[in-house]
């Protein structure tokens, strides 16, 4: 299990992560979703070791973050961050030479050519390549950040497929980082948003598709949970969260998909209410 | 991992190989300036090394890989020796190579070879501790010759009397302070933006370079290179540029430039003024007023012309207000006596069968008829008023004179002699027999104290007889005046001055020095008013009873 608590992370003066708590049992795949700059990466980062928090304790499995849980932690950075002029064979040998029961495996049937150059892969190839490294080393957590997009359909579809052959087969906890959650509402089953470093959303996937509902009226509603609301040719459109089944609002509720949440939740068009 | 970087680093190092080696090739097989040759060949050792210590954390710098590196699962520690190792191998290899290649061919070198290696195993390591810091190795090099070179000449300028070695070895192990800073801070290195690490690194940078600055400040000396106490009690201090007269209620008198005291003659001393460079050098000679601190010229020193050799205040001999000295100049094997009234002076060219080496001379003056007797590496010279030199015919290990009486101790034994145009021998004592050789000031007696056999005894020049003197132990200086014999006996922390008539013990007083030997030095000098001990650093004095 990872458990974060408290976890504060302070770029200069700004709050990178302000007293974020989290837990992740094993054989859960979460998005992490969240706006640009709301503190994911950070996160996904100090779990994986490579950013000390000011503040806050981070444990996995009981130990707290260093070597021995970065053995059972595969990370793939949104950076792709790699040896660029190193083959494929060599990224391997190195990969390997970090991991006692490394054993490369290719994902699907999607075979390099290892004599090319990291530094030559395509961002969708080298994420994959990345996650075929990942997974060589049979971690317990896998932490994925910002990398989907990169990959094509075909490629997303590879990806995705392995991963959740593992959750099922391994009991491997999946972390993805994203600022959608298109192609992947099928693979996660809990969803934490984030907003300028404080967790502001943690729910599974099925509570926050029955709890979240856009509602359209004519009247305003009052005494209900509205996260936003916009007028729309004399109509209100409005979003409610969390929504309980005894409201009776006069006028239209729709239930509304993951994606739809997202967006209502990440700023942009709804922006956050 | 190793492998990885090992093969990078013997890359870079094949390179350089193949300058050494060409260099090495061109000057075995040509007549060209080895030591030119050699200069440009350290300068690539030492760009190598500090590239070699800079470059270790670039490789992820420009191909983006730090994230990747340290999501791995090892320590900091571990990460740290894992880019480290390679590149110590690499660079003890070059170095290997050179010090090899030295052993082989007669080549110079800028430095002694073992402070070369210092500061190239210095460049290394100070360069390495920038390796995140800096993005550019134009600036590691800068700061690294800062700190490694820059330093060095720093605290040379600070302390000129410190040898090159010295400071070389003392700076450049300073700084290996370094790269211990950046290893602790590098146990905290993350992917945060590098003016975070920075940030960290700055404190215990700033705390290096404030413990580098202390280690600086106490071992550089108190600039004070000699120190003379006069009749008076009255204390003379000489540094490279300033002299200071420190009374004895305290009031200070400061002259400009150094003046180091020869001879303390009717309440002025004789001085000679000196100019530091790369060898003290005397640039001329000067009577100082003790009282007002007036000074007065007496004569110019030419450049390589030096006088005799002695403690300060203790250098050449005064008889009947007449102070007489050696002008010696060493390359040109020429010598003078000085005889100084005032501020008049009277030089004799010495020549005949003098010496040929730098003498290390006790000089003695007979005045009837005057003559001088010069002792120096166990040869005794007899230089007359006319200035020609003759060097005795037998070696001794000290010599004492009085009026006209020269004892000279021996192998085994002591002659005397009586002086004339002649030596005529007119007393002589086999065995094994020691002059007691440290006296205080430069004052002149009758009498000797000697150490023979298992006993201590007083000798007179005058009438021969010899006294026996109960002493406990050796004493560390003494002096014999009329009927007194004034000892100094001097232990690690404690001194005791006493006074002894007649085989009695009349007067005794105990000091405890608190000036402490510094790295093995500590000098003690005795004057006829009291004793100064001094150090690098301070300096005590103890003053008899009048």
């Amino acid at each position: 299990m990872i458990n974060v608590s408290n976890l504060n992370v302070r770029f200069g003066k700004t709050n990178a992560l302000d007293n974020a708590s989290l837990e992740i049992d094993r054989g859960e795949c979460i998005l992490l979703a969240g706006a640009n700059g709301s503190g994911k990466t950070t996160l996904l980062r100090a779990v994986a070791g490579v950013l000390f928090p000011r503040k806050g304790n981070i444990s996995i499995d009981e130990k707290k973050v260093g070597p021995a849980t970065r053995e059972k932690t595969a990370y793939i950075p949104t950076s792709l961050s790699f040896y660029d002029s190193l083959k494929l064979k060599e990224a391997v040998k190195l990969h390997a030479s970090f991991f006692p029961g490394f054993a490369y495996q290719e994902i699907g049937d999607f075979a390099f050519e290892m004599d090319r150059k990291t530094g030559s892969l395509s961002k969708g190839e080298k994420s994959l390549f990345f996650l075929s490294l990942a997974l060589s080393t049979s971690p317990d957590y896998l932490l994925i950040d910002d990398v989907i997009h990169f990959l094509d359909p075909h490629l997303r579809d590879i990806f995705l497929k392995s991963i959740l052959q593992l959750i099922e087969e391994e009991q491997l906890s999946v972390i993805i980082a994203a600022q959608s959650a298109l192609d992947i509402e099928g693979v996660v089953e809990r969803i934490v948003v984030m907003d300028k470093g404080k967790i502001v959303l943690d729910e599974t996937v099925e509570d926050l598709k029955c709890s979240f509902v856009r509602f359209y009226g004519e009247k305003p509603l009052e005494n209900l949970p509205v996260v936003f609301q916009k007028d729309w040719e004399g109509m209100k459109e409005m979003y409610i969260y969390p929504f309980e089944s005894h409201m009776k609002p006069e006028g239209r509720v729709e239930h509304l998909t993951l994606a739809e949440i997202l967006r209502a939740f990440i700023g942009g068009e709804y922006g956050m209410g | 991992m190793v492998w990885v970087e090992l093969k990078k680093i013997l890359k870079e190092g094949i390179i350089i190989v193949l300058i050494l080696t060409g260099l090495m090739v061109h000057i075995v097989t040509t007549d060209r300036d080895p030591y030119a040759a050699s200069v440009i060949f350290e300068i690539f050792l030492l760009l190598y090394a500090s590239f070699t210590g800079w470059s270790m954390f670039d490789r992820e710098r420009q191909e983006g890989a730090v994230e990747y590196l340290l999501s791995m699962p090892v320590s900091r520690t571990r990460l740290f020796f894992l880019k480290f190792i390679p590149r110590t191998f690499s660079v003890l290899l070059l170095l290997g190579v050179y010090l090899l290649l030295h052993s082989y061919i007669d080549f110079p070198s800028f430095r002694p070879l073992s402070e070369f290696s210092l500061i190239y195993l210095a460049f290394f390591l100070v360069s390495l501790s920038f390796s995140l810091t800096l993005k550019n190795f134009i600036g590691a090099l800068f700061i690294t010759s800062f700190l490694s070179v820059g330093l060095t000449l720093l605290l040379k300028v600070i302390n000129p009397a410190m040898s090159d070695s010295y400071a070389i070895v003392t700076i450049n192990l300073l700084i290996l302070l370094f790269p211990v800073a950046f290893f602790i801070v590098f146990q905290r290195f993350d992917i945060k933006p590098i003016r975070t690490f920075n940030w960290k690194f700055v404190t215990p940078m700033v705390i290096i370079i404030g413990m580098m600055v202390g280690v600086v400040w106490l071992m550089s000396n108190s600039g004070w290179h000699g120190y003379y106490l006069s009749h008076d009690g009255d204390l003379t201090r000489y540094s490279c540029t300033r002299t200071q007269i420190i009374r004895k209620d305290g009031e200070i008198t400061n002259l400009k430039g150094c003046l180091r005291p020869l001879m303390e003659a009717d309440g002025s001393i004789y001085m000679q003024v000196m100019k530091m460079e790369k060898k003290c050098k005397i640039k001329k000679l000067v009577r100082l007023d003790l009282q007002e601190g007036g000074i007065q010229h007496i004569m110019d020193v030419k450049d390589g012309w030096h006088t005799g050799y002695g403690y300060p205040g203790k250098d050449g001999v005064l008889k009947k207000g007449i102070y007489y000295n050696i002008l010696q100049n060493w390359e040109k094997k020429e010598c003078k006596i000085l005889m100084i009234h005032g501020t008049s002076v009277k030089g004799i060219p010495v020549y005949g069968n003098f010496y040929d080496k730098p003498i290390k001379e006790l000089f003695h003056v007979v005045e009837e008829p005057l003559q001088f007797f010069v002792l120096s590496h166990e040869r005794i010279y007899r230089i007359f008023k006319s200035g020609e030199a003759d060097e005795l015919p037998f070696c001794c290990d000290s010599l004492a004179v009085w009026k006209n009486r020269l004892l000279i101790f021996e192998k085994q034994g002591m002659t005397l002699y009586e002086i004339s145009d002649q030596l005529k021998p007119i007393f002589k004592m086999n065995g094994n027999i020691r002059k007691l050789r440290r006296k205080f000031g430069s004052l002149l007696s009758s009498k000797v104290l000697i150490h023979a056999e298992k006993g201590f005894y007083l000798f007179s020049l005058e009438d021969q007889s010899l006294e026996p003197v109960d002493l406990c132990s050796r004493p560390y200086y003494y002096h014999v005046s009329g009927d007194t014999l004034h000892l100094l006996w001097v232990k690690v922390d404690e001194m005791t001055y006493g006074r002894m008539v007649n085989g009695k013990i009349i007067k005794q007083k105990k000091w405890n020095i608190k000036i402490e030997q510094e790295k093995g030095w500590r000098i003690i000098l005795p004057y006829p008013s009291g004793v100064v001990v001094y150090n690098k650093k301070e300096f005590e004095k103890y003053l008899f009873d009048k």
